[in-house]
C-alpha cells in the first residue's frame, strides 16, 4: 500500500473521529512519525498499527477538547445541495446508529480494509467482528426502512 | 438494495473534506531505512565533549602510567572510572531530562531508542576503556590483566547502579549532578579501602581468590537490570 493511500485511510478515520479537518490532518501526520518512531522504518507501513496509533492519538484530543457531533458536521459538507434523497437518508441513519458502528463501516466499506486490520485496529476478534459488523449492517437497514 | 449499492451508499456518506497539507507531507516524509549501527553513529556527535575528554584523559593517564611506571596506576584509573560512568548516565540523563533536545531525531526516533543508543555508546565505550587500560597497565606492572581489569570495572559499574537507581528516583530526576555525587562517593569508598592497609590486604586477597571475577559478573548484571528498568520507565515518546 503507498503512501498516499496510507494518508488517505487515516486522515479519513481520524476525520471521522475529531470533525475536524486541521486537527485531522495534524494527527494524521503525527500518527506517520509515531509509527516511524516505534516500529522504524521497514520499507512498507503496517496500517494496522498506524490505525492503533491514530486512535489513540483522537482519544488523547478527545480528553483535551470535547469533539463535535459528527451530526454538525454531515450538515455542513459544502456543496451538498444537489445531493440525492437516498443519500440524504443514508446518512440521517447512520447518524441514529451507536459510534462503534459507524467505526466499523466506515473501515470495512469506505476504507475497505480486511478483516484481519479491523480486528488489529480496533482489538477485537473476527468472530466479534463479523456479528458485530452483521448487527450494524442490520441496524443501518432497520433505520433506512423506517 | 443489493450488497454493492448499500456499501456504495455508506461511502458516499462519510464525508471527509480533501486534506490539504497531504502533498507536501509526503513529499517531506521519505521514510528511510536506518541501520541500528547508523543510528549509533547519529548520536555520537550529540554527546558531549567532556565525555570523550575524560575518556582520553583515562587512556593518557594509563599510558603515562605505564610508561614512567608509575606506582597504582591501575588504582588511579580505577578512581577516575566512576566518573566515566557518571557522565554516561548525565548524557542519558539529559536525552530525558529535557525530553531529547535534538528535534530533528525525535522526528524520526522515539525518545526510549535515543536513550537505548546512548546507553549502547556509552557502554561500548567503558568496554573499549577497559579493554586497552587493562592490558597496558598489567604489562607494564606485569599483573594479571583480568585482575587490572576487575579493579578498574567494580568502581565503574557501582557507580552506574547506584547512579542509575537514583535518576529514576524523585530526587535524580530534579538533581542532575546525582550521579557525580554517587562517582565522588565510590571514588572515596575504594580510596579508603586502598588507603587502609587492613582493607587493602582484604581487596587484594578478594580479588586474587576468584571473587574478583564473580563480583563483577554480579555488578554487570545488577547495572543492566538497572539499564532495563531506567529504559523502562522512559517514555516512548518525547
Amino acid at each position: 500500500m503507498d503512501l498516499e493511500t496510507i494518508y488517505d485511510k487515516i486522515y479519513r478515520y481520524v476525520y471521522f473521529r475529531v470533525n475536524d479537518r486541521m486537527m485531522a490532518e495534524d494527527i494524521t501526520q503525527e500518527a506517520f512519525f509515531r509509527y516511524l518512531g516505534k516500529y522504524g522504518d521497514s520499507g512498507s507501513m503496517d496500517i494496522r498499527y498506524m490505525y492503533a496509533i491514530a486512535r489513540n492519538l483522537c482519544i488523547d484530543e478527545y480528553r483535551r477538547i470535547k469533539p463535535e457531533s459528527l451530526s454538525e458536521e454531515m450538515e455542513e459538507i459544502p456543496g451538498d445541495s444537489g445531493i440525492s434523497e437516498e443519500k440524504m437518508a443514508v446518512r440521517e441513519a447512520l447518524e441514529k446508529l451507536p459510534y462503534e458502528d459507524r467505526e466499523l463501516l466506515l473501515l470495512r466499506y469506505v476504507n475497505e480494509e480486511p478483516a484481519g486490520t479491523i480486528c488489529k485496529a480496533l482489538g477485537i476478534s473476527r468472530f466479534a467482528l463479523y456479528r458485530r459488523l452483521k448487527a450494524a449492517e442490520e441496524r443501518l437497514r432497520a433505520e433506512l426502512e423506517a | 438494495m443489493d450488497k454493492n449499492e448499500f456499501k456504495n451508499l455508506i461511502k458516499d456518506a462519510y464525508y471527509a473534506p480533501e486534506p490539504e497539507k497531504k502533498k507536501e507531507f509526503i513529499s517531506r516524509f521519505r521514510p528511510r531505512k536506518v541501520s541500528t549501527f547508523r543510528m549509533l553513529l547519529q548520536q555520537i556527535p550529540y554527546i558531549r565533549p567532556y565525555v570523550w575528554i575524560l575518556a582520553a584523559a583515562i587512556v593518557g593517564i594509563a599510558i603515562a602510567g605505564s610508561v614512567t611506571g608509575g606506582e597504582g596506576t591501575d588504582k588511579l584509573v580505577a578512581l577516575i572510572m566512576p566518573f566515566t560512568a557518571a557522565v554516561g548516565i548525565l548524557e542519558n540523563g539529559r536525552s530525558r531530562r529535557y525530553n531529547m533536545s535534538e528535534l530533528e531525531m525525535a522526528t524520526r526516533f522515539s525518545l526510549r531508542s535515543v536513550v537505548i543508543a546512548r546507553m549502547t555508546i556509552m557502554g561500548f565505550l567503558s568496554v573499549i576503556l577497559t579493554a586497552i587500560v587493562s592490558p597496558v597497565i598489567a604489562e607494564s606492572f606485569g599483573m594479571q590483566a583480568v585482575i587490572t581489569a576487575e579493579t578498574v570495572l567494580m568502581p565503574y559499574l557501582m557507580t552506574m547502579i547506584i547512579s542509575l537507581h537514583i535518576e529514576r528516583s524523585p530526587l535524580g530526576r530534579e538533581n542532575g549532578a546525582s550521579s557525580i555525587v554517587a562517582a565522588g562517593a565510590v571514588m572515596l569508598l575504594f580510596l579508603l579501602i586502598w588507603e587502609s592497609e587492613s582493607g587493602n590486604v582484604l581487596y587484594s586477597s578478594f580479588i586474587s581468590g576468584g571473587c574478583g571475577v564473580a563480583a563483577v559478573i554480579i555488578l554487570g548484571a545488577l547495572t543492566l537490570t538497572e539499564q532495563w528498568l531506567t529504559v523502562r520507565n522512559v517514555e516512548a515518546f518525547a
